[in-house]
């Protein structure tokens, strides 16, 4: 009898909760949730106007308010939550296939298709990155497609860096070499035995851009060269905004705090996977 | 196949890397035979290029490497040399495969060991994955793996060092290679599993009757497993002969020499171990000489100046001006 009631003793206690896990992945949570479902909630579309309540704080009616046109603030956080999150998701995932590519080709291969890879990846890294989406974005004219295709464009250089860095140690351990003892073709390679060594890289630092990549779609559509108006989005919203920055403060603040909590919780979340698959890495060789 | 056309041919076969302080000889004029079902130990020092000669055979060397025009390298009568990319693709791993030295380097720290195991299958054989996972379950069982389902399933770092090696050797002889090529195949191993795994390679050599090459800088390792014993220096075989032969009357002096560092039991405690005066030569192209005379108690005047030619000698050759007595 003592004995089992000193192994329940020892027992550890129920670990108390990881506030710095629950909060980031909630509010996440939250903004997909919100961003799928908006359409069954309750709430008025993104564009109906309200002319009895412009510019109105949060209600029950308006659940965040409304802006200078009477547009219900939620509706329309929601919706931009859709074109954020599709931009900030998909762009990287651009930049992560090609530049994942090019990255292995050109520390596989030498000669001319790696400084033809290398010089054309700094050519892309010394241009102003705002500059090339805006000119992307203008001529492939606005829409989220376009956004998206050139935010990814503007990802491609540091997967490329990132992916070719990481493979350059990779190749010349042992296995690769066994491979070609093995009568493996240069695709089988780098596919089968050097990419799968590089999935935990580039997949942390695939979610560490989806935060630049909203941001950035952000400073666009504020620009007025994103998605255009009048559908919403975070950066549009704060824009418009401004005109009314002292009358009602909110109808700026509330979709930047949006984006800002989005942000934080995609980096509090990236840096805990950067370290665990750091941890992890080092095991490994 | 005809019997009579070794597995490995090697005539007069030199090989050059440049290097800044000039082109540094890695193959002097090797040569050499390997015939179906024997073994062939290749014993040299660290450096002395062993380990290019196997990559030479696979055609893996980097792009630097300079053959030097002449000699020749026949797999079963076919000019290794002459074959492009893909014609060597199709050679290695499925008739020519090699098993390396530290197998936690030469397995793929990501991948199950199912995986890597039934690719080379799928590969080479065109089989399917069903197949392929069969045939590894097969092979898992004839390197000696206990419980081989449970293991298709782990990963590298899962299994112990001697259980990897049969992994390794068991991917090695997948495609049922006619050449085996075992690079120092224990070195990274703990002694007690030295002995099993040299066994388990004689034993799966002498069943499918395969040639092999066994590289190592253990003497010991290459009198019990070997049926002949080439000793390499500076690039070059300096002998080679049936192991016996060699063991009981080499002929070259760092044959000898080699012999003599080997530690024996019957040697008093703390006694001082014999080692070879100097250090292994480093040969450039258009060196001539033997490359051992530097270190030789048996130099005379022209081993300095002129190249031992090959003199043949029981069932085997040596290279030297001044040789042990024959027999």
């Amino acid at each position: 009898m003592t004995a089992l009631a000193d192994n329940v003793a020892r027992l550890p206690r129920a670990p108390a909760v990881d506030w710095r896990l629950a909060l980031p992945v909630g509010w996440l949570i939250l903004v997909f949730t919100a961003a799928l479902t908006v359409d069954w909630l309750p709430v008025p579309t993104p564009t109906d106007m309200d002319f009895m309540a412009l510019e109105a704080l949060p209600s029950a009616e308006h659940w965040l308010g409304t802006d200078q046109d009477g547009r219900d603030l939620f509706s329309r956080v929601a919706h931009g939550a859709r074109v954020s999150l599709t931009v900030g998701f998909v762009a990287p995932l651009v930049g992560l296939v090609v530049g994942t590519l090019l990255g292995l080709l050109s520390a596989w291969y030498g000669g001319f298709t790696r400084s033809s890879i290398l010089v054309a990846l700094d050519a892309m890294l010394a241009f102003p990155g705002l500059v090339l989406a805006m000119a992307l974005t203008a001529i492939l004219g606005a829409s989220v497609g376009s956004v998206t295709l050139a935010l990814g464009v503007l990802s491609i250089p540091a997967f490329a860096r990132i992916s070719r860095a990481r493979a350059l140690p990779l190749i010349q351990r042992e296995f690769v070499l066994a491979a070609k003892t093995a009568g493996a073709s240069d695709h089988w390679i780098l596919m089968r035995e050097v990419l799968p060594n590089m999935v935990m890289t580039l997949v942390t630092y695939t979610l560490t851009i989806v935060s630049v990549m909203i941001v950035i779609e952000g400073a666009l559509s504020f620009l007025g060269v994103g998605v255009p108006p009048p559908a919403p989005s975070w950066g549009g919203m704060i824009s418009e905004g401004r005109s009314a920055l002292e009358r009602a403060p909110h109808i700026s603040l509330i979709p930047a705090a949006a984006m800002f909590f989005t942000v934080l919780s995609l980096n509090v979340l990236g840096d805990r996977l950067r370290r665990r698959a750091e941890a992890r890495e080092g095991g490994l060789s | 196949m005809n019997a009579a056309i070794p597995t490995l041919a090697i005539e007069h076969l030199s090989l050059a890397f440049p290097t800044p302080a000039g082109a540094v000889q890695a193959l002097d004029d090797i040569c050499l035979d390997l015939h179906r079902g024997r073994t062939l130990g290749l014993v040299g020092e660290s450096g002395s290029g062993k380990s290019v000669l196997s990559r030479a055979i696979l055609r893996l060397l980097p792009p630097s490497a300079q053959w030097a025009p002449g000699g020749q390298l026949r797999f079963q009568g076919e000019d290794l040399r002459a074959l492009g990319a893909r014609g060597m693709q199709q050679i290695r791993g499925r008739r020519i495969a090699m098993v390396f030295q530290d197998p936690m380097t030469a397995l793929n720290p990501v991948r199950s060991i199912g995986a890597q195991l039934t690719e080379g299958m799928r590969l080479h054989l065109g089989i399917r994955r069903r197949e392929a996972r069969a045939r590894a379950l097969d092979l898992l069982e004839q390197v000696g793996i206990p419980s081989p389902l449970s293991r298709m399933n782990q990963f590298p770092h899962e299994l112990s060092g001697g259980m990897r090696q049969r992994v390794v050797i068991a991917m090695a002889i997948a495609c049922e290679p006619d050449l085996l090529i075992a690079d120092e195949p224990t070195t990274a191993l703990d002694v007690t599993v030295q002995a099993d795994i040299l066994d388990l390679l004689k034993q799966l050599q002498g069943r499918r009757h395969m040639a092999m090459l066994l590289i190592t800088h253990d003497l010991g390792v290459a009198a019990g497993y070997c049926d002949d014993i080439a000793v390499m220096y500076a690039g070059q075989l300096v002998e080679m002969a049936p192991a016996e032969t060699l063991f009981r009357r080499p002929r070259m002096p760092y044959t000898r020499a080699l012999m003599d560092s080997i530690p024996r039991m019957g040697d008093e405690p703390h006694s001082e171990l014999t080692s070879i005066p100097g250090r292994p030569a480093v040969r450039l192209s258009g060196d001539t000489g033997c490359p051992f005379a530097s270190r030789c108690s048996r130099r005379r005047s022209e081993c300095l100046t002129v190249t031992p030619p090959l003199s043949p000698s029981g069932g085997g050759f040596f290279r030297c001006h001044n040789p042990l007595e024959a027999p």
